[in-house]
């Protein structure tokens, strides 16, 4: 709420600082203003012309405002150009054509420029900083399955086959986007009765065997033809294997698990 | 009696002990048709024994029955796994899945029969996550009474190939929507990931660089294609076989990358090729050649023939299926002698005791 009562304050000072500026010129305009005119008249326009300018990007300011942490900085970079910009326009309206020489005209344009400068480099700052942002909002979005735990994908995964299929299929939360419907299935007769076609291959199958003494560690050497580290490998591993004296299943089991992750 | 299941994205094949010597495959494909329930009589379904389930006014025809269907009545065919994996936006398919996948399986003998399940390692280039996959297919085998484990496709056909070589060497399986690799080194694997390349992608490929038909392609590339005859510039084939080409070069190309990761042992490594798109003839030698020619980190002995290729009956897509068979039964082999053990140690604690 905040935010917004800000970015409305911060239009209107915009809008004020447009006004101020658009009078200026057709202040300028009116009294044909020129380097002979009236020191009052030259006053006017450029007082009013750096004042709107000043409100403007203070506007501006207001209306791309940052979070923290960021925002205070950015707060304190705002107030303090404008207050220096705005101290530069009172400087030179009460200086001009009397005391408009040499050390206090240079006081008066580097008040004003700083002050310009800090409201400009802040307004782009924070822009850039708001693309980046959305910018990484976007990506992120791009794959929500990442937002989720092991958990919850497997919590998910057994609603929807619990409810799959059942009377009522419906889907949850992982996507909103198809429609619930009621309808049952209906299974056709062949998927009730008609068993599976298999066919069968002649294999034996050998290599549960092998399959079994290899994580095991007990390689047939003299079966194989295997290298030098394979051999060295298999005798460590039977080697600590002794000497931690452990049930031969235990140590497939570990090994299998090992490789089921 | 325990049982090894490969879900692919076009086949799903479940291997068991069969009779006397002998595995016994189950297979259906991981596809389904949708039809309007006025375009056929159900009871002609019925009495043509198709596998279908209807529900409200759509007919969904399930496996090898929809890709008969999708001919006749010239339909689009819908895989949902065609990328490799369920996602989370494909759930009003997994009633469909869920139906396959029993019927493929089947029911345990008994409770807690052990099933090996493979499932696609994170892939390389796609930022798709097969965690979700991998829980909803074995929560699937799990409903059925099954005490299931995953392994890795790629380790499923070092499993079934490289029995001879300790289990040491790379498995790759080449399928459709996916190409799977594991270098393993005695049956652990190193290095495992995937692709999201495969048999479609050549399909996809060759149909919009020659215009001709995706289905048409599919066709010409399982019956009318092989690496060895020499054909025009601007035909379908040689247009096959140059993607094929650049299939294998980015296999090839990632496994590189990936090895100079780790620190592979200094041992030989033949290469096992496993998966429906290896099965076009002259693809062996093709591998082969490029496999030479690209200097890998480590030492490759050979390309081997994959044992189902030998004869007519035998399949290279059935060595996933046949591999986590293989790590079923040797971990049933492992539990048993361990009750074995344990009755064993209990009468000798009786013995001890009386
Ligand atoms: N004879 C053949 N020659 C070349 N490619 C084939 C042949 N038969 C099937 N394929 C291709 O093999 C792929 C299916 O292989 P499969 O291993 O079952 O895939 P997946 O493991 O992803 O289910 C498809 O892309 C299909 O076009
Ligand atoms: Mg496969």
């Amino acid at each position: 709420m905040e935010s917004k009562l800000r970015y409305y304050f911060g239009s209107m000072v915009f809008l004020s600082g447009l006004i101020l500026s658009i009078s200026a010129i057709g202040f300028a305009i009116m009294v044909h203003l020129r380097r002979t005119s009236d020191p009052s008249e030259i006053i006017t326009t450029y007082g009013l012309l750096g004042v709107g300018l000043s409100f403007i990007l203070l506007g501006i300011n207001l209306m791309i405002s940052q979070r923290r942490p960021y925002g205070v900085y950015s707060n304190w970079v705002m107030i303090f150009g404008f207050l220096s910009s705005i101290f530069g326009v009172i400087f030179f309206s009460t200086i001009f054509s009397d005391a408009w020489v040499y050390p206090n005209v240079t006081y008066v344009s580097f008040a004003y420029a700083s002050g310009i400068c800090l409201l400009s480099g802040n307004a782009f700052g924070n822009a850039v900083l708001r693309l980046i942002e959305e910018r990484s909002r976007q990506l992120l979005e791009t794959d929500p399955i990442d937002l989720y735990t092991e958990e919850d994908i497997e919590k998910e995964v057994e609603r929807t086959l619990n409810e799959s299929l059942s009377d009522n299929t419906r889907f949850s939360s992982f996507n909103m986007g198809i429609k619930e419907d009621t309808t049952n299935f209906v299974h056709g007769k062949a998927l009730k009765e008609m068993a599976q076609t298999k066919i069968e291959v002649q294999d034996s199958i050998r290599e549960v065997e092998c399959l079994q003494s290899t994580i095991s560690g007990k390689v047939k050497v003299d079966d194989y033809g295997i290298d030098l580290t394979t051999k060295m490998l298999s005798a460590t591993m039977k080697q600590s294997a002794e000497i931690e004296n452990r049930k031969l299943s235990n140590k497939i089991k570990n090994k299998i698990d090992f490789i089921r992750r | 009696m325990a049982k090894g299941l490969d879900v692919g994205t076009m086949n799903i094949i479940c291997a068991e002990k069969g009779k006397g010597d002998s595995i016994a495959f189950a297979q259906q494909r991981n596809a389904f048709l949708e039809m309007e329930a006025g375009d056929l009589a159900q009871n002609m379904l019925d009495s043509a024994k198709i596998l279908y389930t209807q529900k409200g006014d759509t007919i969904n025809v399930l496996g090898e029955d929809a890709f008969k269907f999708s001919n006749v009545f010239n339909k689009g065919i819908r895989r949902p796994m065609k990328q490799g994996i369920i996602s989370p936006d494909e759930k009003e398919s997994i009633p469909m899945i869920k139906l396959i996948i029993e019927r493929v399986i089947g029911q345990p003998e008994k409770d807690g029969e052990i099933a090996y399940i493979s499932v696609p390692a994170a892939p390389v280039d796609s930022k798709v996550n097969v965690l979700y996959h991998s829980k909803t297919v074995e929560a699937l085998a799990r409903k059925l009474g099954y005490e299931t484990s995953l392994i890795d496709e790629g380790l499923a056909v070092v499993f079934s190939e490289l029995g001879d070589f300790n289990f040491t060497g790379i498995g790759i399986s080449v399928g459709a929507g996916m190409t799977n690799i594991t270098v393993a080194y005695l049956a652990t694997p190193i290095v495992s990931f995937s692709i999201t390349r495969g048999g479609d992608w050549i399909d996809e490929q060759v149909s919009s660089a020659t215009g001709v038909a995706i289905e048409r392609i599919t066709s010409i590339k399982e019956t009318d294609f092989s690496f060895d005859s020499d054909y025009e510039i601007g035909s379908v084939q040689g247009a096959l076989a140059l993607y094929y080409d650049a299939l294998i070069t980015y296999i090839i190309g990632n496994l590189k990358k990936k090895l100079s990761e780790v620190a592979p042992p200094d041992a030989e490594f033949p290469i096992a090729i496993a998966g429906g798109s290896s099965r076009a003839k002259g693809f062996m030698e093709m591998f082969e050649t490029r496999i030479s020619e690209a200097s890998l980190p480590i030492n490759i002995s050979k390309v081997k023939k994959n044992k189902y290729t030998l004869s007519d009956s035998k399949d290279p897509i059935y060595s996933i299926a046949r591999g986590c068979l293989i790590a079923a039964l040797t971990r049933e082999d492992a539990e048993s002698v361990e009750e074995v053990e344990e009755k064993a140690t209990k009468a000798e604690k009786k013995a001890a005791a009386v």
